[in-house]
């Protein structure tokens, strides 16, 4: 996936300025920059969330595999199917715990039968790390599970539809240590079939879960680069600024 | 704190910083005065003096444990990032480099006693000429610490060369004195040892102009240092 001059406008008011960050396939770029500097509206970009918000103008150019996601041809709903998202607040429906992992599957027509959609819903729920703790307990309520589980339950959903990338807005926000360690765990072995864009307030996080780490201040993409580099060896002060803690 | 950033939010984490900053110029001017006093002892066969040095080294040790116990406190509770990290990195690896100089610094002074009893004038001349080096390498060294400049540490870092070399004349000089007369042999082989520590003090300031290098750039200085000691291919039968 890349994105090339990306600006984005809320009515008069410029969100993000020529915005370019190419996004890696199969690795995990993470989004970091204090509040309100551009990095859920950009990631919001990917899979065409803005759309929804009233007044919302993006322009330049964002791909998917070479196609501009923001083409006339392209159909959202399928494109959100291919570009997946995990919320801050794990949001399960009030559903079954089965039913919240098979209703990708079933509104995308995905499975031709009931034993093909429990194979789906099943490898979906162990690729999250959770069919263990729920494989005798699918027909309970998703809301059931704890906050942890809950997380785990809406990467098990976005990822039943297969997904290529699979954008992630604070997901461990609202998750004790543990949760947040299991979750992060998670992330690292999806990074193995997926391509992985995360937001994040916990540098901490970033710098543990993330390949790349992009900088975002102010509307701004102010520096992109290895994890590694980012927090060692930053070559914009903005960006030493706001990781050290002196920003000033 | 690095001397160049702005303040951090937290400011106690800035005092930490400095504090741990502190401990480290404490150590190095310890081990300056180790390395002057243990040269004079040598220069004037004073043993006095050279036992006062010995004595003096636990200090510099309990710095240097102070020093590491600071920095794992810092990186467990602080986390510290960018330049932040290199900095307490920085400071606990030349702390580590310090403690080992003023330990030959002790070395030396522990062989002034024996030296004493057979002094041997003529041949102690180049010991005291590699001190003088060592110390206006350390004091660059010490300068370019204090002041963050990349272009002290590279001088000092360029600089052993220098120190290597008069090693190596030493080590040629020495190994003269001892096929002139055996009598020699004694304070010869003290004094070489003693030259030795000082050519090891001047690697291990070397060391520290490289982890002032990474602390203000963030970059390794990995190409080849210059040296010249070739002692190692010195022979009595030329």
């Amino acid at each position: 996936m890349d994105s090339r001059n990306v600006d984005v406008y809320y009515g008069n008011k410029q969100a993000l300025s020529a915005v370019s960050l190419p996004i890696r396939q199969h690795r995990v770029t993470a989004l970091i920059g204090p509040s309100g500097c551009g990095k859920s509206t950009y990631l919001k970009c990917l899979n065409r969330m803005n759309d929804t918000v009233v007044g919302c103008r993006v322009s330049g150019s964002i791909t998917l595999d070479s196609e501009d996601i923001y083409g006339p041809s392209v159909d959202v709903v399928q494109l959100r199917a291919r570009v997946g998202m995990v919320f801050q607040k794990p949001n399960p429906f009030p559903k079954s715990i089965f039913d919240n992992v098979a209703y990708g599957p079933r509104i995308h027509g995905m499975t031709n039968s009931h034993a093909q959609l429990n194979e789906v819903v099943e490898s979906s729920l162990i690729k999250a790390g959770l069919w263990g703790e729920v494989k005798d307990r699918l027909q309970e309520p998703g809301t059931s599970l704890s906050g942890g589980q809950q997380q785990r339950l809406c990467i098990a959903r976005a990822i039943a539809v297969n997904p290529e990338v699979v954008l992630m807005d604070e997901p461990c926000s609202a998750l004790d240590p543990i949760a947040t360690a299991r979750v992060e765990e998670l992330i690292d072995d999806l990074s193995q079939n997926y391509t992985i864009v995360i937001v994040t307030h916990s540098m901490q996080q970033a710098a543990r879960v993330a390949h790349h780490t992009g900088f975002f201040h102010l509307g701004e993409l102010v520096e992109f680069g290895p994890t590694e580099v980012i927090f060692t060896n930053p070559k914009e002060e903005r960006t030493k600024g706001y990781v050290t803690g002196r920003f000033g | 704190m690095p001397r160049h950033s702005s303040p951090h939010t937290v400011a106690s984490f800035d005092q930490e910083l400095k504090f741990l900053d502190e401990m480290l110029v404490r150590q190095f001017d310890l081990v300056y005065d180790m390395i002057h006093d243990s040269m004079t002892a040598v220069s004037h066969f004073d043993p006095q003096l050279a036992q006062e040095v010995i004595q003096r080294d636990s200090k510099v040790d309990d710095l240097d444990r102070a020093i590491e116990d600071s920095s794992i406190k810092i990186l467990a509770l602080r986390s510290p990032m960018a330049d932040d990290l290199r900095w307490v990195i920085a400071i606990q690896k030349a702390s580590s480099e310090l403690e080992r100089m003023g330990d030959f610094s002790k070395n030396i002074s522990k062989r002034v006693g024996t030296l004493a009893l057979h002094p041997l004038p003529e041949a102690a001349g180049g010991l005291r000429v590699m001190g003088i080096m060592v110390l206006e390498q350390l004091e660059r060294m010490r300068q370019g610490w204090i002041e963050e400049k990349t272009e002290l540490a590279m001088a000092v870092w360029a600089g052993d060369e220098a120190v290597d070399t008069l090693y190596d004349g030493m080590f040629r000089e020495l190994l003269t004195h001892m096929m002139e007369s055996p009598k020699n042999i004694s304070s010869c082989i003290h004094l070489l040892f003693m030259a030795k520590n000082l050519e090891r003090i001047g690697d291990h300031i070397t060391n520290i102009a490289e982890d002032l290098y990474y602390r203000i750039t963030g970059d390794k200085l990995t190409s080849d240092r210059p040296k010249a000691d070739k002692t190692c291919l010195v022979s009595s039968q030329g």
